[in-house]
């Protein structure tokens, strides 16, 4: 995503006054000052006002110095944003009930319907909310400003001729009042000032409450003219504002017009303070702007830096249409605007993820020694359970089950049948000896034996052959666990 | 001496490149240390800690199977000396042949023999001869399986026309003597 360009135009008469800048790493870059001529019939077309005093003493040709504007900070995608010159701005403060914007524009249509001397179908006017009112009054400061539909035709006709695409037409009320804001190091404004941007040969001044622009007026000035040059100053400040509420009067001048201001000092009778362009204001080279370049170009400057940072707010009395940005893109907007702050700020979370991994970690670690301290003496209780288990074990693994093994052997022994020993050893199994009538009993007795789980391997077979019924059954035990080394009574036992 | 542009350059970028190796050393060097030193420590807990709730748990299950094994066969404890196992074990015997109604003929211990499981264990049996009908013989058998120390039956033998002769061989785990009392030990 590249860095937003803004030129500001500012016509003064004949002159074209164009500042190029972009917004870098939080810091805003004059790419471009250049002053251009517009072509002679839209500067006679666009001819000021009674106020007016054009540069170049009314010459409509290009000066030996100027370019034509046509072809020169044109290029690229680069938003334009012109001012109207002041006579033809009519600009007027209210406050306002806290209201929403259409409300609060349909209370201004009212409010200028009514003061205005056209009708207001015949004018564009824009407003802006200007804060809070003042204590004593409840409510929004609104300032409203409109410009005749014809003079804003001329005027835009003028700037589309000398090759200008305007985004924006707002006022030089506007274009002031963004410098002060972000082009100036100007502290905390809060009552009536005046800020006077001063060349050798023409005073823009402004009147301004608490950082809004309320009137702007140019004054011509001849060199060995001075004296009425501040005199003409301090009346139009005290037409529009008694200079005994001027909290301040602000000074931005060339150097070597330090006896100016020391003349406008005496004249209004108040201190008259040099102002210093603002830290971030830099040029393409990395230097700060000279005091000079600053007031000759302040207007156009102040015009580039409220479409940089005012594009929503400032008012718009011709230009293309706005497009609406969603509350989304407004927000990542001004995310990316800052990413330095950004950056640190992750940075922050970072090390703050860190803090809380290790911390997470020794306290983890710190819990699971206790539980192993607490574990040490649990084991010395479990270390009596010890030989019981391996006792339980040898029982389960070695006990013969005697009586589940006779109990299965007996079942299926018929009546017929006489059982005179039975011989159980864990070594040698199972031996029975008996006598049957019938020695199909036997094998029937056996038969029974090997379909039992506990018993495998069942053999039988007769014995003493000439005396009748006499056999012997033979069988392992299964499950029986044997001793290798287990001896019985030293011998074969018979 | 003035210091020319270059020399300052020079001098700042040594500088930063020291002072980097410095915090290395000094700072991140030894916080990895400790970081691995606490990562080993909070696993070897962790195992640690695992094993013991799995001993836990084990153990629990055996103590319940101990003292359903103690209901069962009345007793589980240390084998003890031979001497005294067998003493113990032959007063038990006669006493259970007595309730069992077994006329008992002898109960002769033999000696211990090697248990091939535990090397501090031996093997002891006692022979026993009786005269019982088969119910007082398995009477008996479940008398010696609720009596403490008794392993296992190891033969039996029922002769006789409703099992009149009886002749037994009952295991006893025994306490292996040290092998400083063993006579014949070098």
């Amino acid at each position: 995503m590249g860095e937003p360009t803004v030129i500001g135009l500012h016509s003064c008469g004949s002159a074209l006054r164009q500042a190029r800048l972009r917004r870098v790493a939080g810091r805003i870059e004059i790419l471009a000052l250049e002053t251009a001529s517009l072509p002679s019939g839209a500067a006679q077309a666009d001819a000021g006002g009674p106020g007016s005093a054009p540069e170049g003493q009314g010459q409509t040709s290009p000066g030996p110095g100027a370019k034509r504007a046509r072809g020169t900070l044109t290029a690229g995608s680069a938003e334009c944003v012109a001012s109207m010159p002041a006579p033809d701005v009519m600009t007027r403060c209210w406050t306002f009930p806290e209201a929403d914007d259409a409300r609060c524009r349909q209370m201004v249509a009212h409010r200028l319907e009514s003061d205005l001397p056209v009708p207001i179908d015949q004018v564009v006017w824009g407003y802006r909310r200007a804060g809070p009112a003042s204590s004593r009054e409840f409510g929004t400061w609104v300032l409203a400003q409109a410009a005749r539909n014809d003079r804003v035709g001329r005027h835009m006709s003028s700037l589309s001729a000398a090759g200008f695409q305007i985004d924006a037409l707002t006022t030089e009320a506007e274009a002031l009042a963004a410098l002060c804001r972000h082009g100036l190091q100007l502290g905390e404004a809060s009552g009536t000032e005046a800020l006077i941007l001063a060349t050798d040969a023409e005073w823009v001044i402004a009147v301004l409450i608490a950082g809004v622009v309320r009137s702007v007026r140019r004054v011509h000035v001849e060199p060995d003219q001075l004296e009425r040059a501040c005199l003409q100053c301090r009346q139009w400040i005290d037409a529009d504002q008694p200079v005994h509420s001027l909290e301040r009067v602000l000074w931005c001048a060339p150097e070597e017009m330090a006896d100016a201001r020391q003349v406008l000092a005496e004249t209004m009778g108040i201190m008259v303070k040099p102002v210093e362009p603002a830290d971030d204001l830099i040029e393409a080279g990395g230097g700060r702007i000279s005091t000079d370049r600053l007031a000759r170009f302040g207007p156009a400057i102040g015009l580039a830096l409220a479409g940089l940072f005012e594009r929503g707010d400032m008012i718009r009395l011709a230009g293309q249409p706005e497009e609406a940005a969603t509350p989304r893109r407004q927000r990542i907007e001004r995310i990316l605007a800052r990413p330095w702050r950004w950056t640190a700020v992750a940075g922050a979370g970072v090390i703050l993820a860190a803090v809380i991994h290790v911390g997470a970690l020794a306290w983890e670690t710190r819990k699971m020694d206790r539980l192993l301290d607490a574990q040490d003496q649990a084991r010395s209780a479990m270390a009596t359970l010890g030989p019981k288990i391996r006792a339980m074990q040898q029982l389960q693994r070695y006990r013969i089950d005697v009586e589940g093994i006779v109990a299965d052997l007996c079942s299926p022994i018929p009546e017929s049948m006489v059982i005179s020993s039975i011989r159980l050893s864990r070594e040698r199994g199972l031996i029975i000896k008996g006598t049957a009538g019938d020695l199909k009993t036997s094998f029937a007795l056996a038969e029974a034996l090997r379909k039992n789980d506990r018993f495998a391997e069942v053999q039988t077979g007769r014995t003493e052959p000439g005396k009748g019924g006499g056999f012997t059954i033979t069988a392992e035990l299964v499950g029986v666990e044997k001793l290798s080394s287990f001896s019985g009574r030293g011998g074969p036992w018979r | 001496m003035a210091l020319s542009e270059r020399d300052r350059r020079a001098l700042v970028r040594g500088g930063i490149a020291l002072g980097v190796i410095a915090v290395y050393f000094l700072g991140i060097d030894p916080l990895l240390a400790w970081y691995d030193a606490l990562v080993s420590r909070h696993e070897a807990n962790a195992a640690s800690v695992a094993r013991v709730i799995t001993n836990q748990r084990k153990a629990g299950h055996y103590r319940d199977q101990v003292s359903e094994m103690e209901e069962e066969v009345g007793g589980l404890s240390t084998p003890k000396p031979y001497s005294e196992q067998i003493t113990a074990m032959s007063e038990k015997v006669i006493t259970a042949a007595q309730q069992s109604g077994l006329n008992l003929k002898g109960a002769t211990p033999t000696a211990a023999i090697a248990w091939p499981e535990d090397p501090s264990l031996k093997q002891a049996s006692i022979l026993i001869d009786a005269e019982a009908g088969w119910e007082n013989v398995f009477k008996f058998i479940a008398a010696l399986y609720r009596t403490e120390g008794v392993l296992s039956v190891e033969q039996i033998e029922l002769s006789g026309e409703g099992g009149k002769v009886v002749k037994l061989t009952i295991s006893v785990l025994v306490k292996a003597p040290e092998s400083s009392d063993d006579p014949w030990a070098g």
